[in-house]
């Protein structure tokens, strides 16, 4: 099992108000597994992926990645981790706009201190295979959304991550280029990787193997595709 | 590395408005840095080229009068350096003597047809170049000034008379005739040098010998008339300590009895050479420095680059909010905090190199305008070229600048969370910060704008206070023979009669120029003659009048009385308050610790600064002169309209009557003017930094106001909609920098008070400190800061509103 959690909460409180966001959700993904988590908005299906990401941490709960226990874990820990073992799609691509697109796909690997040749390697296949080779001294400014997202789809992969997640991947594009990155995750999910996907399309949703919904920070339901 | 550099390099191009505030603000810093630090370098280092300076040092004086008052000269009589060092040759290893021939009036030097004055000319021992470091051009240092009428000229004068020819072997004419021999030329001496001369007479037969007859041995260790500079060389391992005693065992045996009759104290100490162009203070000294102003140009040094770097960090930390999805994604990639906080490093640290480049541009254009020299009031050049350490010195210099101003935002920008910055929760903080920041740039920039303000206040006050005297439109003319002495009499007859001349006064010196100090005697109440310490001021015809001085009591000397000739005295009322006298007129007076040439008291001026305004005025005894004495300084009182026309027939006239030297005049008011030249540049340079203060605060002004104006959009947008007028938008942004700016100017006023009465402590005559420029200050500083974030602010609080909401 790659992801496991049990009795998952995350509380925000400000002066006035505390909101659940999660509310004791207990959730696991194979390894291998492409689930999709659908749900209305605030119902908590971003924060549960922030948190599977380790970008953010639960208020109360155990998550254990990879078999660790990593509830607690301090920033610089979990960034450790989530530099060797996630890959992030986002859904406003979150390109960094003064890198070109080779630049920005190297990231990653520059942060995993990946030997500049190899690393050279795996960027270059990494873009042809996304079809985004022939753009790579472009800087974001000067591509398509499509093309944007096929750059964001090669970073979070070129270092060969265990798990992407992915928060609606296809929010930003039409139909046909958000059909181009679904297609982009079904190949890689094919190829053995672990895909946790947040939509609110459910053609999108059909694309997984599992479809998790939630309500009010609770999962409702969790099927698997065709049931 | 080089990944770092192409993403600064890239955030410089798309930021281009705040790369330039950024590298202009420093840039500007960075020159002021670096002028004041060639200044300051050069101040400090005053005659530190003498290869044998740590071992050379100047005698000085101490005199005390019978009456208490007491005066620290620069200046030893003639025989004292020789006699010393003959009595002690075990300690003294040299002496050299400068006498500054020239202190009172230009020599004139004429080789065939060309004559000019030089001002810095002084008779010196012989062994001058073995002493002091000179770089020699043509000649033998060793016997150059070893012979009587030899001189040693500098290039400058070398060139003015033989061009760029040898002049070894040449003979230059003086003003009385004598025929003088180049013997050497010698390079002009660096600029910091305390002494500084294009000609050096030989001592030798023009009274360097000590007197063998003990009288005038005795007399002339007592007498300071001519300006006298003694130098000595100290023994290999001679403890400078030891001076005191050896001088007071000097003065035991030569002149304790005679300074005991005329109850006087004497005592000698020594200086090192290095220390006197900071360090000296003392009467009838060469023209140097003031350490209080170096410690406050370095001062502003300091704080303008601080600005500067306020400013960086202010921009640096208002763009956070640009920054944070950038970083929150590099985080959440994984990058940690050490690559994060080199970026953001880097990306200063290039800034200031750019800055530097600029910098050092701008300096060399600025040194090589004469203006720039003569505020510094001389000549300082970079030459980075030619000094490659100082080339790399800037360079670090830049780079530490870079990463002192980097740090804090390096440090800031790294310490986001990612989630929260990746999402657009995060709003920029270290607020109080910025604000701190502006408090401090504004506090100072006010500080340095009222203290330029109150700095002119007394300078005004200087230039128009009355003096007592008549200063305007008096032209001062040097009769430099004797027989032009001799036709005194004719020569104010003649100046008379031209058109525009309303009085001709003579006298051997002026207000505002050197006067003789002395201790004579004058009779008191009971009718006893005791010590008093005065200024003496001999005068020709005419004087009193022609400068407008008011007699308050008895008369003016008188042309036939002969008995006012050099035995009547007009003192002025400082000299009557000091003897506390009842009625002055009859009172004796004499010259000297003997009391020699005793006369009535025949008038009392009314007080007049005969001196700067630094100082108050002391009494002083005017006499009436004989034409013995071979120089006179005439003053011609001329009528303001037409005075091209009447300096044309005075020329004219005088080319008649003295065929042989050349014309020349000065003005009294520009001399006297002169006096606060030191003080002049202090107000000149203050108000340059003051202006390049509130140059560098407002850059960083109007790229927080841009910063403010774009994370405000929305809310701006809204305003307008809701009805919210330009000026009302504009007040919104700036209210908060405006409040922090009244809060910086009444920091900066009581700081400014207190410093200008401290400046003004050194005079003795101040101007009442107006606090109304304080009140200028601050509302100029106000105004200006107002309308460079309305400036800044305007496309957006004048737009439409849609055009606000929409950039959301």
């Amino acid at each position: 099992m790659i992801i496991e959690t049990e009795g998952l909460k995350k509380l925000y409180r400000t002066e006035l108000v505390e909101t659940t966001a999660l509310d004791s959700v207990n959730f696991s993904v194979d390894a291998g597994q492409f689930v999709s988590i659908m749900g209305p908005s605030g119902c908590g299906k971003s924060t549960l992926l922030h948190i599977l990401g380790l970008v953010d941490t639960p208020s109360d709960g155990q998550y254990r990645f990879l078999g660790e226990d990593v509830s607690r874990y301090p920033e610089s820990r979990r960034a450790a981790i989530r530099k060797r073992n996630i890959g992030f799609i986002f859904q406003s691509f979150n390109l960094i706009e003064e890198l070109t697109v080779y630049e920005n796909v190297e990231l990653p690997l520059v942060y995993a201190k990946t030997p500049a040749r190899e690393r050279q390697a795996k960027v270059d296949a990494v873009l042809e295979r996304m079809d985004i080779g022939h753009r790579r001294d472009h800087l974001p400014g000067q591509l398509s959304g499509g093309q944007q997202q096929r750059v964001a789809v090669a970073r979070a992969v070129v270092h060969q991550p265990n798990l992407i997640l992915a928060d609606e991947p296809t929010g930003n594009l039409d139909s046909e280029h958000g059909a181009e990155v679904m297609k982009s995750l079904v190949k890689l999910h094919e190829e053995g990787t672990s895909i946790v996907m947040v939509t609110h399309s459910p053609e999108n949703a059909a694309y997984a193997e599992r479809t998790v919904r939630m309500i009010d920070g609770r999962i409702l339901a969790d099927q698997r595709s065709g049931s | 590395m080089k990944r770092y550099l192409t993403i600064a390099l890239r955030q410089l191009a798309r930021e281009k408005l705040y790369a330039l505030l950024n590298v202009s603000g420093l840039a500007l810093g960075l020159a002021c840095c670096l002028m004041l630090g060639l200044y300051l370098w050069s101040e400090l280092t005053y005659d530190r080229h003498h290869v044998n300076h740590e071992h050379i040092y100047r005698a000085a004086t101490h005199m005390k009068t019978g009456d208490g008052r007491s005066s620290d000269l620069a200046i030893t009589s003639s025989p004292f350096g020789p006699m010393i060092a003959a009595e002690y040759p075990e300690y003294f290893k040299s002496f050299v003597r400068f006498r500054a021939v020239s202190r009172s009036n230009p020599w004139l030097f004429r080789y065939k047809d060309q004559n000019a004055y030089w001002d810095d000319v002084y008779l010196a021992d012989a062994n001058v170049f073995e002493v002091f470091t000179h770089e020699i051009v043509y000649g033998d240092p060793h016997t150059a000034l070893a012979e009587p009428n030899s001189i040693a000229i500098s290039r400058r004068m070398a060139q003015r008379y033989f061009g760029n020819e040898n002049p070894v072997g040449r003979t230059l004419t003086t003003h009385d005739g004598r025929s003088i021999a180049v013997k050497l030329v010698f390079e002009e001496l660096p600029q910091n040098s305390h002494l500084r001369y294009d000609a050096l007479l030989s001592y030798v037969g023009a009274g360097a010998e000590v007197p063998a007859d003990f009288t005038e041995r005795l007399q002339r260790l007592l007498s300071f008339g001519d300006f006298e500079y003694t130098y000595f060389v100290l023994a290999d391992g001679a403890d400078p300590r030891e001076y005191a005693r050896l001088s007071e065992a000097f003065n035991d045996k030569y002149t304790q009895m005679a300074l005991q009759s005329a109850h006087l104290e004497m005592r000698s100490w020594i200086e090192p050479l290095a220390d006197i162009h900071l360090n000296s203070d003392l009467e009838y000294d060469l023209p140097h420095g003031n350490r209080m102003y170096l410690y406050a140009f370095a001062a502003v040094a300091v704080l303008i680059l601080g600005l500067a770097c306020i400013n960086y960090v202010n921009l640096a930390t208002a763009r956070a909010a640009q920054r944070t999805r950038a970083i929150g994604l590099r985080k959440i990639l994984g990058a940690g905090r050490a690559s994060l906080i080199a970026q953001s490093l880097g990306e200063s640290v290039l800034f200031a190199l750019l800055a530097t480049v600029l910098g050092v541009i701008l300096v060399e254009v600025l040194l090589s305008l004469p203006a720039v020299s003569a505020l510094f009031g001389k000549t300082l050049m970079l030459d980075l070229f030619g000094r490659p350490l100082l080339a790399l010195g800037v360079l670090g210099f830049g780079i530490c600048v870079g990463l002192l101003a980097g740090l804090y935002p390096a440090v800031y920008l790294s310490s986001f969370m990612p989630l929260t910055a990746l999402i657009g929760r995060y709003r920029p903080g270290g607020l109080r910060l910025r604000e701190a920041l502006v408090f401090t740039q504004f506090a100072i920039s006010i500080g340095v704008i009222a203290c330029t303000l109150l700095m002119g206040q007394q300078m005004r006050f200087i230039a128009n206070k009355g003096l007592g005297f008549d200063k305007e439109n008096r032209l001062l003319l040097t009769l430099r023979d004797r027989s032009l002495v001799e036709r005194e009499s004719l020569i104010a007859t003649e100046l008379k009669k031209q058109s525009g001349v309303l009085g001709v006064a003579t006298s051997l010196t002026i207000m505002g120029r050197d006067m003789p100090h002395v201790t004579g005697k004058a009779q008191n109440n009971e009718g006893e003659m005791v010590d008093i310490a005065y200024s003496f001021f001999p005068v020709g015809d005419d004087f009193i009048p022609v400068m407008g001085i008011e007699v308050v009591k008895g008369r003016d000397f008188s042309r036939r009385l002969l008995t006012d000739v050099g035995s009547a005295y007009i003192v002025n009322e400082a000299f009557v308050r000091t003897m506390g006298w009842d009625e002055p007129l009859g009172k004796r007076v004499g010259i000297g610790a003997s009391g020699v040439y005793p006369g009535p008291v025949i008038g009392v001026v009314k007080d007049f600064n005969y001196k700067s305004l630094r100082t108050s005025i002391e009494p002083f005894v005017m006499v009436r002169n004989s034409t013995e004495g071979g120089q006179r300084l005439m003053v011609v009182s001329i009528a303001p309209e037409g005075i091209r026309e009447t300096l044309k027939n005075i020329q004219k006239l005088f080319a008649e009557l003295d065929p042989i030297h050349p014309f020349e005049y000065t003005c009294l008011d520009e001399e006297l003017g002169r006096l606060y030249v030191s003080e002049e540049r202090l107000m000149r340079l203050t108000g340059i930094f003051a202006a390049i203060c509130i140059v560098v605060a407002c850059l960083g002004l109007f790229g927080l106001a841009a910063s403010a104006t774009e994370q405000r959009t929305k809310e701006i947008g809204i305003r307008k909609v809701l009805g919210a007028s330009t000026l009302a938008i504009i007040l919104l942004l700036a209210r908060r920098v405006l409040v922090l700016i009244a809060a910086g100017a009444a920091v900066a006023s009581i700081v400014a008070w207190l410093a200008m009465q401290d400046w003004l402590s050194g005079f003795a005559y101040r101007a009442a400190l107006n606090p109304s420029y304080l009140l200028l200050a601050a509302f100029g500083a106000g105004a200006v800061a107002f309308i460079t974030i309305a400036l800044q602010s305007w496309r957006t609080a004048h737009g439409d509103p849609v055009e606000a909401l929409r950039y959301e």
